[in-house]
């Protein structure tokens, strides 16, 4: 089985996202600011791959909500290290000037 | 109004669950739903703004985007499914194809299916009916030079008074046939002393009543309780409810019915099945040899481990070798011993691993035949992807992926495996009692009961899967590496069509040719080891006549009372009409189990340092040269008058009176075995003794009223048709003591069979399966020789224009197929050779390199392979020139 390609940075800010906490779709988007049509396939993606867990809420402690039980997400220890790796990696980008574009690092 | 919008974003979910697959489409929409409603509610408590619900909208949409992704995600799971169908179809439009692929990889897969439920059966399933099989292990007593030695019931208490923390029991059994008395004739039966703590340890339950236990078998001769088997209790009790206990008499004691076994449960002797368990204290009773119990330095008892949860077999070798060690040092009968434990089926002392290698041959064979089938399979399918090289072009053309035709192809291999593999398992069924075939003729209550339990169907599904990977891979791969623009191209037209799928089919006939060409070879070998077994002078030339065995010793006789009724029995079966002639021997020459063997020394003789003069001998009764046929070539036969007051007298075989009496007069000499002299009064001629393949022995025959023993056979020489006899026989024996049952009754043709019965099995085997595999190549080698011949049709339409007659281009075309098949001959038989070396031990009277069986195997396996490409040779002559040039 080939190595999995690096994530791209919609996937990481979502495994980022899920490590602090935020377990459902749409807690998911308001943290990451994606919309719902790229999160929702790119949790599925995230799953197929191992690096989330899904499981369905408890019925119980749903019904005493009275609302439907919802489709949570975990951080599985796969996914952790994809997330720190790619953590890593956005960290070793060097700081480089855009003065051509005559911005200044503090606009960036 | 709120809830109007809530119920808008519920149906833009509930319209677009029609874009979700359909497999995931439940999941989809009840995900959704319950985020969305959640999402409403949160915002509606924690309100942020107006057209903050709103925005909920669009973000349903996105639901809609999710619905697609999985339908285009999930698509790549759903293709196998459409394969599935494809193949299927494709299948069931080739019902030729189909068929024939289908039948040989089945009956590449039954083969090994079948041998391994033996295999099963047998070594893995040793301990039938017990619940934590895997806990036991053997324990075999060794000393510096064995380690198949049975133990003594003393040292077998001390190693389980004293076992360590990593053993959690230890239990003692012996093997020990009996008679039984009921009502009607008497009955040889076979059962086991066993420990008291044999039934709890093993964990085995009973059906009715109750098992033995510890509190039966504290007093020594004194204990009545006995357990039957499920199968004893129907077979001999019709199964009778009221059976517990009723009281039978074994070996003439009585004993109290208090159980029957759960119906799994054989007994722990590997490959029999036993009627009945007595407590071990009875073994005086039972078994006789006086009392055994306190007798360290007599080994007799088998036993089993039974290791704690967890513990390894190392570290219970470990913590008994400490013990051992103690008791080596503490009695002078267990000095220099140890014990060493094994699992059950390669215990030495177990006798499992006396079949291990015929089985191990017979595992190979299958084996090697699934290879042919895998190999024959291949060529079809690679001849099938030439002709849909165009297909698989086009599909290429448009667009498909070759990972994605490697895939479509291996799911139709997949599919033919698997019909193959109901197919294999239905013929593994189907061959469940050829297994009667393969059972030694000894006389014991052997059962091997081949069952397709789940164990073998993992077996028969890993072989499938291999197999899918053995003929499925190389045709995928090869079958979408043609090139597009060659693909599209009139294949069939061009001079030079492509040779590589030529090259791959050919190995493939190779390899076909040469495994087809071992299993000929070897077969041959242990036919013609087979015929020569049959003819082989035995030594003796009694032809027509029934043996029977007796056993003197459970009937209560002592050695006294043991002679007169041998004597008497002897007398009353020479007058029976019918009877020739009639002796006792102590065992017939050529049964399982070898011979008996005497360390002597021999008057006027001196040996060499270190010689040991081991001479194997039988114990006879009178009249026993004349009765058996065996020549007197000096001196006289056993008498009548060769009693125990008489001196000790013997008849020796021609080889001993040559090698020990070398230019003296054998008759007259002295041979002490121990510090008996025994008399040479007789030289007889010499003759096959424990195996027909043995080189001469010198040989001693002893009268048996000198040398009792409790068993023996009688051997009764008749004029004719020995099955008359029969019924006086026992009517005979019955009148002088109803107790004694004649048993393992046969003819002495029947018993000369048993002489030849490993070559016959293996010869049998063999032959079989190189037939099959012969047949299997056969048709490969002609579905190469006629592709190859198609392939070749513009080249020779050519060659015929320009002159070729018919039979140039049979001889062009037969040289091709000969190229191959020599190829394969030559790996065959380089292979047979090898294969030979590895059985030379089962192989009787014929060399490893004996040259009718290579030649004669190799000249059939050429005569087919010729007609085989003779007839696509003869097609491809008669080609019309016009017709084959008319495309170029």
């Amino acid at each position: 089985m080939p190595r999995p390609a690096p994530l791209a940075f919609g996937h990481v800010s979502i495994l980022h996202a899920i490590a602090a906490g935020n377990r459902f779709g749409f807690d998911i988007m308001e943290a990451t600011g994606l919309t719902s049509g790229t999160v929702y396939p790119a949790l599925d993606k995230l799953e197929s791959l191992g690096y989330l867990a899904s499981h369905w809420e408890d019925a119980r402690v749903a019904r005493r909500d009275k609302r439907p039980p919802r489709r949570y997400f975990d951080l599985t220890s796969a996914g952790a290290h994809a997330l720190a790796s790619a953590l890593q990696r956005y960290k070793n980008l060097k700081p480089v000037s855009l003065a051509a574009w005559k911005i200044r690092p503090s606009e960036a | 109004m709120k809830d109007v919008m809530l119920r808008l974003l519920l149906a833009i979910i509930d319209a677009g669950r029609w874009l979700a697959p359909e497999s995931r489409r439940r999941e989809w929409r009840r995900q959704w739903r319950a985020d969305l409603v959640h999402e409403w509610r949160w915002r509606t408590a924690h309100p942020r703004g107006v057209g903050d619900r709103a925005s909920l909208v669009p973000r349903a949409a996105g639901a809609l985007r999710h619905a697609f992704w999985l339908r285009m995600h999930v698509r790549s799971l759903e293709m196998i499914t459409q394969d599935l169908r494809y193949g299927w179809r494709l299948m069931v439009r080739k019902p030729a194809f189909t068929a024939v692929a289908v039948l040989t990889l089945g009956l590449g897969i039954g083969a090994n299916v079948t041998i391994f439920s033996w295999v099963d059966s047998g070594l893995r399933r040793h301990l039938r009916g017990v619940p934590d099989a895997d806990r036991f292990v053997a324990l075999n007593g060794t000393t510096r030079t064995r380690n198949d030695l049975v133990l003594s019931y003393p040292d077998f208490l001390d190693y389980r008074s004293r076992r360590p923390s990593s053993v959690d029991d230890i239990i003692a059994f012996s093997f020990a046939p009996m008679n039984l008395r009921t009502a009607g004739d008497p009955q040889r039966v076979f059962g086991q002393l066993v420990t008291g703590n044999y039934f709890v340890t093993l964990g085995v339950r009973p059906i009715l009543g109750r098992l033995l236990g510890p509190d039966d078998d504290r007093t020594p001769d004194g204990e009545t309780a006995a357990v039957i088997s499920h199968t004893f209790w129907q077979r001999h009790f019709e199964g009778d409810p009221a059976i517990v206990g009723r009281s039978i008499i074994l070996n003439g004691h009585a004993f109290t019915i208090v159980g029957v076994t759960a119906p799994a449960f054989r007994g722990t002797e590997p490959y029999l099945s036993l009627d009945v368990w007595v407590p071990m204290m009875m073994q005086a009773a039972m078994i006789g040899d006086g009392d055994r119990l306190n007798r360290r330095g007599v080994s007799w008892l088998e036993v089993l481990v039974k290791l704690k949860p967890g513990a390894s077999m190392g570290r219970a070798q470990r913590d008994l070798d400490v013990i051992s060690g103690s008791l080596a040092s503490t009695y002078p009968q267990d000095a220099g011993r140890g014990v060493a434990l094994y699992e059950l089926w390669r215990a030495p002392a177990g006798g499992g691993s006396a079949i291990v290698g015929a089985m191990g041959i017979q595992m190979a064979v299958a084996c090697v035949v699934l290879l042919i089938a895998c190999a024959n399979v291949a060529n079809l399918l690679i001849a099938r992807a030439a002709g849909r090289q165009r297909e698989t072009a086009v599909r290429l053309t448009l667009g498909a992926s070759r990972g994605r035709l490697v895939q479509q192809l291996l799911t139709e291999s997949t599919l033919l495996a698997l019909v193959g593999g109901a197919c294999g398992l239905g013929f593994a069924y189907w061959t469940k009692d050829v297994v009667r075939w393969f059972v030694p003729p000894v006389p014991l209550p052997v059962e091997i009961d081949p069952s397709l339990n789940g164990q073998v169907l993992t077996f028969a599904i890993v072989v499938t899967v291999a197999s899918v990977l053995a003929f499925g891979l190389v045709p995928a791969m090869q079958g979408t590496l043609s090139s597009v623009s060659a693909g599209l191209k009139e294949a069939a037209g061009s001079l030079t069509a492509s040779r590589r799928g030529g090259r791959i089919r050919q190995a493939l006939v190779v390899a076909q040719v040469a495994m087809s060409l071992m299993l000929l070879v070897s077969a041959g070998l242990f036919l013609k080891s087979l015929a020569y077994a049959q003819a082989v002078d035995p030594g003796f030339s009694l032809r027509s006549g029934v043996l029977a065995s007796l056993d003197l010793l459970p009937a209560g006789y002592d050695a006294a009372h043991g002679r007169a009724f041998y004597r008497d029995l002897l007398s009353r079966v020479r007058e029976l009409p019918g009877v020739e002639g009639a002796t006792l021997v102590g065992k017939m020459p050529l049964s399982f189990g070898g011979t008996g063997s005497f360390l002597v020394q021999i008057d006027g003789y001196t040996p060499a340092a270190n010689e040991q003069i081991d001479v194997w001998y039988n114990r006879v009764a009178s009249d026993h040269m004349k009765t058996m046929g065996i020549a007197l070539l000096a001196g006289r036969d056993v008498t009548d008058r060769d009693t125990p007051d008489m001196p000790d007298v013997g008849v020796v075989n021609e080889t001993l009176a040559r090698r020990y009496f070398a230019g003296r007069d054998p008759i007259g000499g002295l041979i002490r075995v121990g510090t008996r002299p025994v008399r040479i009064v007789g030289v007889a001629r010499d003759g096959k003794y424990a195996l027909i393949s043995e080189s001469p022995r010198p040989f001693l025959y002893v009268p048996a009223q000198q040398w009792y023993r409790g068993d023996a056979v009688l051997v009764v020489k008749t004029a004719g048709n020995p099955a008359p006899v029969v019924r006086p026989l026992h009517d005979a024996t019955a009148s002088l003591d109803a107790n004694v049952p004649l048993f393992d009754m046969r003819t002495v043709e029947q018993h000369l069979e048993i002489a030849s019965f490993m070559q016959r099995m293996l010869g049998m085997l063999l032959g079989a399966f190189g037939v099959v595999a012969l047949a299997l190549a056969t048709v490969g080698l002609y579905g190469v020789i006629a592709a190859i011949a198609a392939q070749r049709t513009p080249e020779i339409g050519m060659r015929i224009a320009l002159g070729a007659t018919k039979g140039d281009i049979v001889s062009l075309i037969l040289r091709q197929g000969l190229g191959m098949v020599g190829v394969g001959v030559a790996l065959g038989l380089a292979g047979a050779l090898g294969a030979a070396r590895l059985f030379r031990s089962l192989l009787v009277g014929v060399s490893t390199t004996d040259s009718t069986s290579f030649l004669g195997t190799t000249a059939l396996l050429i005569a087919v392979a010729l007609a085989a490409s003779y007839l696509p040779a003869r097609r491809a002559a008669a080609i019309d020139p016009i017709e084959a040039l008319r495309h170029e």
